[in-house]
């Protein structure tokens, strides 16, 4: 096919034929901004944002979230005799334990004696060290 | 008449003057200059804060879901299994899934408060910025009330199992 042959079927192609590339583009950008824009969505209304430790701010934590590889699960078949009941008496006991060693998220770390949000000291000790 | 309503004006604006109500406590002048000068370090206060709960988060729940899919559920299903009775402790299953996913929601809402405090331009606004602060402990207080409602379901399985075993054990001797 010569160069001439390739401008007049150039110049015979409609508005959409010339523009198909461009739109197959645009189309693809806005169809992967959607569904990026959907999955954010779903990761911040279903409290998996909540759990991801990797987003920033939580770096010098991120080292010590626990990763329980070691607890067993309990067979849930089988007889129900002592040894078994015994066994879940343990694992239970043990899970409970941990579990009670935690103060969950008591008042006092946002309480005014923890914030000192009012505090006019505060503004008297950054006084006289300037 | 005109000097009646002088002085109720004047009644009025000396009650309602120069303040600014956030939430039920009344911030003067005063306060909301302290909080100017302060907020910045309540700020990185909060990130500290910020961050330690979500480690708790994280491992509290994996401690909670490691309870109810390895332990709580398998022994229901093999009381079940054995054709025993025990609907108390299947209760008690139930309300402590449905207590962790009010958890879950709870701490959501709790987080995003947070954050949102954090991200607050708060010497601009101090007003919001203290009101963000009290929504902030009482959704923590929310979260709070979860953690302790779920020790005690925890308690009441461990109790109602102990019981459970003791009935079958002298019993049966156990279910061969």
């Amino acid at each position: 096919m010569g160069i001439d042959e390739l401008r007049q079927d150039a110049i015979a192609m409609t508005r959409w034929e010339q523009h198909k590339f461009f739109v197959l583009i645009a189309g693809v950008i806005l169809l992967s901004t959607f569904l990026v824009s959907v999955a954010l969505s779903l990761y911040n209304s279903s409290g998996a944002a909540q759990l991801d430790l990797s987003r920033p701010g939580f770096q010098e934590v991120r080292k010590q979230a626990s990763r329980d590889t070691t607890t067993k699960t309990f067979p849930s078949t089988g007889t129900l005799d002592k040894a078994a009941l015994d066994n879940f008496s343990k694992l239970y006991s043990e899970q409970a334990a941990k579990v009670s060693q935690t103060q969950g998220f008591d008042a006092a770390a946002l309480s005014e004696e923890s914030l000192q949000l009012l505090n006019a000291d505060t503004t008297a000790n950054a006084q006289q060290v300037q | 008449m005109y000097k009646r309503l002088l002085i109720v004006c004047a009644v009025f604006l000396a009650f309602t003057g120069p303040v600014a109500r956030a939430e039920d406590f009344l911030l003067t002048d005063e306060h909301i200059a302290l909080i100017r000068t302060n907020c910045v370090s309540v700020q990185s206060a909060l990130q500290r804060i910020h961050a330690s709960d979500g480690l708790m988060r994280v491992n509290l729940g994996q401690r909670y879901e490691t309870i109810a899919t390895r332990l709580m559920a398998p022994m229901n299903s093999r009381i079940a299994l054995n054709r025993l009775d025990n609907v108390a402790m299947t209760q008690t299953t139930a309300d402590f899934n449905n207590v962790i996913r009010q958890f879950s929601t709870n701490y959501q809402q709790y987080e995003q408060t947070t954050l949102k405090a954090i991200e607050m331009n708060c010497v601009d606004q101090p007003v919001a910025f203290y009101d963000t602060i009290t929504l902030a402990r009482s959704h923590r207080a929310s979260v709070h009330d979860s953690v302790s409602t779920l020790s005690a379901l925890l308690k009441q399985y461990g109790t109602q199992f102990d019981a459970f075993k003791t009935q079958v054990l002298s019993t049966n001797g156990g279910v061969k």
